[in-house]
């Protein structure tokens, strides 16, 4: 959504500066008187490219080739610089070369006196629409910098829905730990062991992916978790237990009651805690 | 926090506990090995035990068969072996002026088929009907066979000279493909130390291995098994294992509806081999390959590229997700 906004806004900026570009052009076009086209007579293609070429629309993109004996090898090349790719960057270029270009180089036309009054009233125009295009980017960018990367669920608040989603789902990674766990005393409020116990399982896979001691997947069975465990004997000991405990209750459906929560979220915690290094190991 | 068995669950894992034990004194290193051959044993399959001569394939057959006391019985088998030879024949009587059935070692509560592929298909095939129904047909009569009528059949891999690779049919007889691997340093060393000593070889004559279990008790043992349980969703995830191998780019032919049920059943039998009633995503993931490996063909392209039917199947596993 976000990324959209930000294309849309770029592309509404590189359209600003192509107008300028057309205004700079059509700025050239006042101060142009237009020359008569030379016919095309011959049969030679070249020749009658070059003939082509000497039509005042190209006047000025021959001017910025190389030298005069500059030849078009091909005609594909010609559609290839006007391609669309590359429109908007050549109408930035013409804008800055316009915008840029000293008075002794500009196109003197003596006999139109009034086209520099208006190609100068343009080029202002042109000015001010590229410095508002260039305020409206250097603000967007600041937007987007300054805008917290930490999209985490620990960092945003979840609606019920989206809690409930989670749980429905059973990614550890969909909530933080402590969401997991006001979850699970959410459930046990509403008597709902089982889930309770799932709920604290999945606080804790995504407290232990979250310090680096598993790598939490979809598609990792529990006990690849506690196999791959990085972390000390006695840490993986205690993470097999507590597996082996959701094992039986949630595919197992032993009875769970609330009497051993506490001591469960306590574990669930302290193991946690431990991993990120905050205890005695 | 209850993590009682109920009675009678308790008492088989018990006498499983104590079988696998008793196997583990002759066969060392091959814990694995030991496991697929005792769920093989559970669930009333047939298991395929493959590796290069040498790794205690016979070995492990002929303790299963020490440790529980029923009826063994092996075959040895060559490349002149007849079907006759395995299931029986019809032998006149010139005593009685009449026929008189001459059973072969089909007969038998445990075969121990040695080496099958030494043996042409038409030999291998006289098993099929066995295995498949439990019982054989001899000169149009049809025989029972014991109702704990279970085959272990050995083979050395097919790269070596003088063997006949299984027909697939007859492979999708085995409930599970057991491959023998090296044992480890460890484990190796141990068997070499031992014989320095003075033991024998293989470990049996001398009684290391007691029988600890009776007919009696391995038909219990198999009527626990219904009563372990299989939650819904660990149920989809095994379905959705199983039907992943049919859409696999490396896979001609995936596993069949057969595959689906034998996985279930091999994975309800390590979860009671393990002292557990339900069955969790991870005795399906440790019985994937031993049950689904052969039961699949891969690509012409996918074996000349060196893929195993192994890498393949846990290549599917990175794609299908574990119900928590």
């Amino acid at each position: 959504m976000t990324l959209a906004r930000t294309t849309l806004h770029l592309t509404l900026s590189v359209a600003a500066m192509s107008s300028c570009a057309t205004l700079a052009n059509a700025a050239e076009g006042t101060g142009r008187a237009a020359a008569p086209v030379p016919a095309a007579t011959t049969d030679d293609p070249h020749q009658h490219l070059n003939q082509i070429l000497q039509r005042p629309m190209f006047r000025a993109w021959r001017s910025r080739q190389e030298g005069p004996d500059f030849r078009v090898e091909s005609p594909l090349s010609e559609d290839f610089d006007g391609s669309w790719i590359r429109k908007p960057f050549t109408w930035i270029g013409d804008l800055f070369e316009w915008l840029f270009r000293s008075r002794r180089n500009a196109p003197r036309l003596p006999n139109l006196p009034s086209g520099d009054g208006l190609s100068t009233a343009l080029k202002a125009v042109a000015w001010a629409v590229l410095g508002v295009a260039l305020l409206f980017l250097t603000i967007l960018l600041y937007r987007v910098l300054r805008r917290p990367t930490a999209t985490s669920p620990a960092a945003r608040l979840l609606s019920r829905q989206q809690v409930r989603d989670a749980m429905e789902s059973g990614d550890a990674l969909a909530l933080g730990t402590g969401q997991w766990l006001d979850e699970a005393d959410r459930l046990a409020s509403e008597q709902d062991f089982r889930a309770v116990y799932r709920a604290l399982y999945l606080a804790l896979l995504s407290g232990l992916h979250t310090v680096g001691k598993i790598e939490h997947t979809r598609n990792r069975t529990n006990w690849a978790y506690v196999e791959r465990y990085r972390g000390p004997a006695n840490e993986r000991q205690t993470f097999g237990e507590l597996t082996t405990l959701f094992d039986r209750v949630w595919y197992g459906r032993k009875p769970a009651s609330g009497d051993d929560l506490d001591v469960l979220r306590h574990k669930v915690a302290l193991l946690t805690q431990k991993a990120a290094g905050g205890g005695a190991a | 926090m209850n993590h009682e068995l109920p009675t009678e669950l308790s008492a088989v894992a018990r006498s499983l506990g104590t079988l696998r034990t008793e196997m583990s004194k002759a066969v060392l290193g091959q814990d694995e090995v030991l496991e697929q051959v005792l769920v093989t044993l559970l669930c009333g399959g047939h298991a395929l035990l493959e590796g290069v001569p040498g790794v205690a394939k016979t070995l492990t057959i002929r303790a299963l068969a020490q440790a529980v006391s029923c009826v063994v019985k092996r075959i040895q088998f060559t490349p002149d072996l007849m079907p006759s030879d395995i299931v029986g024949t019809n032998v006149f009587d010139l005593s009685t002026n009449s026929f008189r059935l001459h059973t072969g070692p089909a007969f038998t509560d445990l075969l121990l088929a040695d080496e099958i592929n030494r043996a042409p298909a038409k030999t291998q095939a006289a098993l099929l009907e066995a295995m498949a129904e439990g019982h054989v047909t001899i000169d149009g009569v049809r025989h029972p066979l014991s109702p704990v009528f279970t085959v272990f059949a050995t083979q050395n891999p097919v790269e070596f000279e003088g063997t006949y690779s299984l027909p697939e049919a007859q492979q999708d007889r085995f409930l599970m493909k057991v491959r023998v691997p090296y044992p480890d340093a460890q484990a190796e060393r141990s068997v070499v130390e031992m014989v320095h000593r003075g033991a024998p070889p293989d470990r049996l004559d001398d009684g290391t291995v007691r029988p600890v279990m009776t007919l009696a008790d391995l038909r219990a043992v198999r009527a626990a098994l219904p009563r372990v349980q299989a939650e819904a969703t660990v149920i989809d995830y095994l379905v959705n294992i199983v039907r992943a191998t049919r859409d696999h780019e490396s896979v001609l032919v995936g596993a069949s509806p057969r595959g689906s049920i034998f996985l279930l059943g091999a994975a309800k039998a390590r979860a009671l081999l393990s002292g557990r009633d339900f069955v969790t995503p991870d005795d399906v993931v440790a019985m994937m390959v031993p049950v689904l490996g052969h039961r699949m063909t891969l690509t012409a392209e996918a074996e000349i590229a060196g893929e195993t039917r192994a890498e393949v199947l846990r290549s599917i596993l990175d794609k299908v997700e574990v119900p928590r």
